[in-house]
């Protein structure tokens, strides 16, 4: 169980035991060092850290209760003004716990995947072949229960869990729809939304198209890849994570399938990233020149995102999709494209979570997460904490929801139609 | 086949220090007037923050070189090569491209398992002092890649190697810590562990074999197509 929670977001907080001053101080001490020793560039922030220090270390003294140490600490972090350096407290975190125990999730797919907007949960994919869909489900439904429990009191509790820290809508979603997962085989019963009125219905859960694979520094992973060619000729991909299985299938489909395609529509809404080299041997298919996506920098050095190009170069018009799942390595890629003109983006503004970040446990049972690098893009942006913006924006709203479509897939398979209309 | 012949009499032009240090390294690790024509390495190179290991085999006969890496868990495999001056990187996430510069520099010197044969190649060359027990010796590849080397003055073998690496990926600078040295046939002295960090993340070389004069098929050597 509590396995689970850790691997939806990294955030493994839960019932802490009470602590001393002590260890308040201590963990001041070890966010303090981990930032003196680790941040790439303390100086170009403009802060004196030792006086940071100084100033800080007394009130943490005096603060009397883990909150205000945290309240503290975050604020000492604040005068960064970087996102990815926060403190995660543990205990908004226990009320999810009562929620796993009620909803057991498994490794298995009911088909669809959902978004919270406001207090209501809507469908927003729905796998053409999976239980949903036999079930009639469709972009826009609206879950009501899920195993007798509320959806609304589902999105409340994890919108607290997650509410203050950074990147709160990539965890809320991705925690949303990990609690609607189930071991394969398992009946999970729902109440849906129709204009006759509530109805229920009860799917039972598959095992999810795909494969599991060891990845270094990951571990095992499922890894999803899906690729076909829509009307117009338009190429569509989407895989759930960069791996170099991702590339290996990208490579294939682009020598088979894509090679005579009028375009091709890469969709990376709720990818999470995953290898950064991946995001460049994409774009050596995309990119005719050599060039970088972006550069990563910290104390050891500057690392670009070096794109070599490789034959055959796929010519034709390129739409990238994302949301605020499309994160990290995700979002290289599709700012990438999107600096060098060789794309255009659709959707909704990324997560604008492109560092790569650790978590630690602190003295007093806190997490403390930190950047260990900047990340610059090709065009000098920094995506952290800004994201992606798409040049198409094309917001997930219950309106767009209710006439069961797809508005970002809809509207680049438009433009890469109408730009080729144009062309001929 | 071509054979190595490693002497130090004809590297060095101008700073005899520096060329008595080099040339106690090279005597001291059993490489003076020693006889390659040819080599075979085997090792394994850790990224614990990953938790991955590769594995490498290098090979190299007269000018020509090869180093090939494979990847855990089926991420397949990648090739370094050099013929003659021709040097290539083929890997299956940046494809093939042919090495230039700097990087070529970097490529052709790795490729040497005497490392005072690495000092045929550089443009300068200079005694920078004593550092507590080592002598440090500044270099320059022909393209202007600075190197610098500790050398430890009671081994005479060197412990201590800072490289700026540039690429197109970047410039990274990489402290290498030279560690455990063994004999292998009898003869020669290779540091059996090698640890750095790039973009501080830490990898660790281990030696694991050492054969010379080993027969090699030519074939390894072809560069790939494209290049």
């Amino acid at each position: 169980m509590k396995r689970f929670l850790t691997f939806m977001c990294v955030l493994s907080l839960w019932a802490f035991p009470a602590v001393a001053g002590d260890e308040n101080v201590d963990s001041f001490q070890k966010v303090w060092e981990t930032i003196r020793d680790k941040h790439w560039a303390l100086e170009s922030t403009g802060l004196d850290w030792n006086e940071v220090h100084n100033r800080y270390l007394p009130l943490v003294e005096e603060a009397g209760s883990k909150e205000k140490v945290r309240e503290l600490i975050n604020q000492m972090l604040d005068e960064l003004g970087q996102s990815h350096f926060q403190i995660l407290g543990g205990d908004a975190f226990k009320s999810l716990e009562s929620l796993e125990e009620r909803l057991r999730p498994g490794s298995g797919s009911l088909g669809f995947e959902v978004q919270a907007i406001d207090s209501h949960l809507f469908v927003i994919r729905v796998d053409e072949e999976g239980p949903a869909a036999k079930a009639g489900i469709t972009i826009g439904t609206e879950i009501m229960t899920v195993d007798d429990v509320p959806t609304d009191e589902m999105v409340a509790k994890v919108r607290k869990a997650f509410e203050q820290g950074q990147h709160a809508e990539l965890y809320i979603n991705r925690t949303l729809n990990g609690y609607l997962s189930r071991i394969p085989g398992k009946e999970v019963s729902l109440k849906i939304n129709t204009p006759a009125g509530p109805k229920s219905l009860s799917l039972t859960a598959e095992m999810r198209k795909g494969q599991y694979l060891e990845m270094p520094g990951f571990g095992q992973v499922f890894f999803s890849y899906e690729s076909k060619v829509l009307p117009g000729n338009i190429g569509y991909v989407r895989f759930n994570m960069f791996v170099l299985e991702a590339k290996t299938r990208f490579d294939k489909d682009m020598a088979g399938k894509f090679a005579d395609t009028d375009g091709l529509i890469l969709d990376l809404r709720g990818n999470p990233g995953g290898l950064g080299i991946i995001s460049v041997s994409i774009a050596n298919r995309l990119l005719g020149e050599q060039t970088k996506l972006g550069s990563m920098s910290n104390q050891g050095g500057t690392m670009h995102f070096a794109v070599f190009p490789q034959k055959p170069i796929f010519q034709k018009p390129v739409a990238v999709l994302i949301d605020g799942g499309s994160a990290s390595t995700s979002e290289i890629l599709a700012g990438g494209l999107q600096d060098h003109k060789r794309a255009q983006v659709f959707g909704s503004t990324s997560a604008g979570a492109a560092l790569p970040s650790l978590v630690v446990e602190l003295p007093n049972g806190d997490r403390f997460q930190y950047a260990m690098a900047d990340y610059i893009s090709f065009s000098g942006n920094r995506l952290e904490g800004v994201g992606v913006v798409p040049d198409v924006v094309t917001p997930i709203t219950i309106q767009a929801l209710k006439q069961k479509k797809d508005p970002a897939l809809a509207a680049a398979s438009q433009w890469i139609q109408k730009l080729n209309s144009r062309n001929q | 086949m071509s054979t190595l012949l490693l002497s130090l009499t004809l590297l060095f032009f101008g700073d005899p220090k520096a060329e008595k240090v080099l040339a106690d390294m090279q005597k001291a690790s059993g490489f003076e007037n020693a006889q390659l024509d040819s080599y075979k390495m085997e090792m394994k190179m850790t990224m614990a923050m990953m938790g991955m290991e590769i594995s490498m085999t290098s090979y190299r006969e007269g000018e020509n070189s090869l180093t090939k890496m494979v990847m855990p868990n089926g991420m397949g495999s990648a090739t370094q090569g050099c013929a003659g001056d021709l040097c290539w990187d083929a890997n299956p996430m940046t494809g093939t491209r042919r090495l230039e510069g700097k990087e070529k520099d970097l490529i052709q010197m790795n490729s040497y398992a005497d490392y005072s044969k690495w000092l045929e190649s550089m443009k300068s060359i200079s005694y920078a002092g004593m550092e507590e027990d080592f002598h440090v010796i500044k270099m320059e590849t022909e393209s202007g890649a600075p190197i610098t080397m500790w050398i430890n003055d009671k081994t005479k073998f060197i412990e201590k190697m800072e490289v700026l690496v540039s690429s197109p990926m970047g410039e990274m600078p990489m402290s290498l810590n030279f560690d455990e040295y063994k004999v292998f046939e009898d003869k020669y002295h290779f540091p059996v562990k090698i640890s750095t960090s790039v973009m501080n993340q830490d990898i660790v070389y281990e030696l694991l074999t050492f054969e010379s004069n080993v027969d090699v098929d030519d074939s390894l050597f072809t560069p790939p197509e494209g290049i």
